[in-house]
């Protein structure tokens, strides 16, 4: 059967409880694609991925995944879809190879395919050498990868990665995107969550913003980008006891709403930004004001998210403890 | 390859030093026992008699169950609700012709704790009424017959024995349950923290194969275990009057309870996230349940208000039976329908509870 998308989501709902992690959700995720998850932590993520995945129960509406039906069909679903997790999950006390032997196990694996399959993933993670050392003596990089190739031992059609590069460092994390990419051009549809905006940017072809268990906005980055504002970003370095006085030249005499935190001013120009710079400049010389630099610039990924949820995507630590408490009690 | 994983060496050194410190140090005890319970079946039902009974009442070392037939006060006495049965024959006081006798004393060594004391309290007794304490006979094979003239006492089963037999099945039962405690809980909250059970449960494979797992994992461990502590009874002295059918036996009720326990255990595991505090719970359920068990001393000298907690005690049932095999050497099978059937009733609800009740916990 063919069908369009790889993953459809029909208005669904997850309630712990009183508290409702997700509201009426619909979502269609493209066969091929790079789909970026973002929300700030408590947004719904690891609940609507969690779901997704088969290991929580919507309490209303519906999955398909590659055309079946998530829960009906769990255990076919399970096979199509890979999942990679924040935490690496390999086994200290297991060599590479009886780590992936187990995985091909679990998946149902004809014992004739394991030894090619194996052989294959031990060498795209470039662990062929170390395939008989037990990953506990692997390097933070290494388990890494050796957890990727297991989890996409069973060749699944989607693969699911919750923040795959939080924690890494930037050579690492350069390797993951990397990775992700040749899996993508594979044909296989990547869903990731992600904390690092500039990575979902860079990465992804498609982005839902969700907070508060809803879908806030959804499209590709640069969709997002002039969804937010047709007009550019401004921001003014000055000293910070002038800082407050800026802001207030800014909505005075231009109307621009700004923010301004130590000693910068941030504000956005909607109309005819370019046009607009030259006075702005010339206003703030004519006050004798400090200006130590200044740029304009589009909105970046930040913007949006700052724009769509109300908060930086770090903020909610708060929430996203709450999220984690509801998760512990499900099932 | 994981049922064992990681800390076997630890596992298997902690449970073969519990044996070894219980069976060769406390295994000397010789309990005294006070207020032993004692079945009286009296056919004469004439004044010498009551006199009699009276007397046995008389201080305080025995108290004194009258019963009707001897076989219901067989029963009690197989039980363990009585440690001796004293049946006095319709030609009590006067002695018989011959070589009968006037009173039978039966008692069963499994309650070897309490019956020492009881019977010489017995035949001093049985001294102010004529009767002639026999001899006491030891070894006695099934079926008991009363031969001697006067008192006769008879052990009933047969095993001679001594209290490192009756301390090991409980021990066994101890190390089962610690087996089920480590190797099904313990394991499973490891496998939760290190993700392990994330990735088990995301994989097709059905959720209750993973706990099925789980619950077989303790089970091996317990057998082990069981069969390590049955090995620290044997050098000790213990002894297994059924022989090698016994330890049969043994190893099946060892994987029953072990079954059922695991299941238990994974229960609570699967809500818990910390193995300290899991560690403190399994603790608080499993030592009592095994104080209680009649694994120390007979669950007969337990006082009338925790009789309860040790009949509905899967536990009870589990040393029950490995004493039966351990000390008087057939398995009745009164018995085996009580406490297999006990035990398989546990075991079914132990795995059923755990594949209803089980919270994965991840997130």
């Amino acid at each position: 059967m063919m069908v369009a998308n790889s993953v459809e989501i029909f208005n669904l709902t997850k309630k712990f409880g009183d508290f409702t992690a997700v509201n009426r959700m619909n979502l269609s995720i493209k066969k091929g694609e790079i789909f970026g998850l973002l929300g700030p932590n408590g947004a719904g993520k690891t609940t609507t991925i969690s779901m997704l995945l088969g290991i929580v129960k919507p309490t209303s509406g519906r999955i398909t995944i590659e055309g079946l039906d998530a829960e009906k069909a769990s255990s076919a679903v399970k096979q199509v879809v890979g999942f990679m997790a924040q935490e690496t999950i390999v086994d200290s006390d297991l060599t590479a190879y009886e780590n992936l032997e187990i995985a091909a196990r679990l998946y149902h694996m004809p014992h004739e395919e394991w030894a090619k399959r194996i052989h294959e993933a031990l060498e795209w993670a470039q662990l062929l050498e170390f395939k008989d050392k037990k990953a506990g003596t692997f390097s933070g990089g290494m388990k890494r990868r050796l957890y990727l190739v297991k989890s996409m031992l069973h060749a699944p059609k989607i693969i699911v990665l919750d923040e795959p590069t939080t924690g890494l460092d930037v050579q690492n994390r350069v390797e993951m995107w990397k990775q992700i990419k040749e899996l993508n051009s594979r044909g296989v549809t990547v869903i990731l969550t992600t904390q690092y905006l500039e990575e979902a940017d860079q990465l992804c072809n498609r982005i839902a913003i969700i907070d508060h268990g809803e879908l806030k906005a959804m499209g590709t980055p640069s969709e997002l980008k002039r969804m937010v504002s047709k007009g550019q970003v401004l921001e003014i370095i000055t000293t910070q006891q002038e800082a407050q006085k800026v802001a207030q030249l800014l909505k005075s005499k231009f109307g621009i709403s700004s923010d301004f935190k130590d000693d910068k001013v941030t504000g956005l120009i909607e109309d005819d930004p370019i046009e607009k710079l030259p006075h702005i400049l010339n206003e703030l010389k004519k006050s004798k004001f400090t200006v130590a630099a200044v740029s304009m610039h589009l909105p970046t990924m930040d913007d949006v998210f700052i724009k769509l949820t109300g908060s930086n995507i770090r903020d909610k630590a708060g929430e996203f403890q709450s999220d984690r408490n509801a998760l512990l009690t499900m099932r | 390859m994981l049922v064992f994983k990681s800390n076997i060496k630890t596992n298997i050194i902690r449970s073969i030093i519990f044996p070894i410190v219980i069976i060769f140090f406390f295994g000397n005890i010789n309990a005294s026992s006070f207020n032993t319970s004692i079945a009286v079946v009296n056919y004469a039902n004439n004044p010498a008699s009551f006199a009699f009974i009276n007397d046995l009442q008389h201080g305080q070392s025995l108290s004194v169950v009258n019963v009707t037939t001897q076989q219901s006060a067989l029963t009690l006495l197989h039980n363990s609700k009585v440690s001796a049965v004293v049946v006095i024959l319709p030609t009590f006081p006067t002695k018989g012709s011959g070589s009968a006798s006037d009173v039978d004393v039966y008692y069963s060594e499994s309650n070897f704790a309490a019956v020492p004391a009881a019977l010489s309290t017995i035949s001093s007794v049985s001294e102010g009424f004529a009767v002639d304490p026999s001899t006491f006979s030891q070894a006695f094979n099934t079926p008991p017959k009363p031969v001697d003239y006067g008192l006769s006492s008879v052990l009933l089963y047969g095993a001679n024995t001594n209290y490192k037999t009756f301390l090991t099945a409980g021990i066994i039962a101890m190390v089962a349950a610690f087996g089920s405690l480590f190797g099904g809980g313990i394991s499973l909250i490891t496998d939760r923290q290190l993700g392990n059970l994330k990735s088990f449960l995301l994989s097709p494979i059905s959720k209750n194969a993973v706990i099925l797992g789980k619950v077989l994992s303790g089970t091996v461990q317990s057998v082990l275990y069981g069969v390590l502590a049955l090995a620290v009874g044997l050098i000790a002295g213990a002894g297994v009057a059924m022989g090698a059918l016994g330890v049969l036996w043994i190893i099946l009720i060892v994987i029953m309870i072990s079954l059922g326990f695991s299941g238990v255990t994974i229960i609570l595991a699967s809500r818990m996230s910390q193995i300290q505090t899991y560690s403190i719970l399994g603790n608080v359920i499993v030592l009592p349940m095994w104080f209680l068990s009649g694994a120390f001393f007979p669950s007969s000298s337990l006082p009338a208000f925790m009789q309860p907690f040790s009949t509905f005690n899967p536990m009870t049932y589990a040393v029950s039976g490995m004493r039966d095999v351990m000390l008087v050497g057939y398995f009745p099978m009164s018995s085996i329908l009580l406490d297999i059937g006990v035990l398989a009733a546990f075991l079914a609800f132990g795995v059923l509870a755990s594949f209803k009740l089980f919270k994965p916990n991840i997130s």
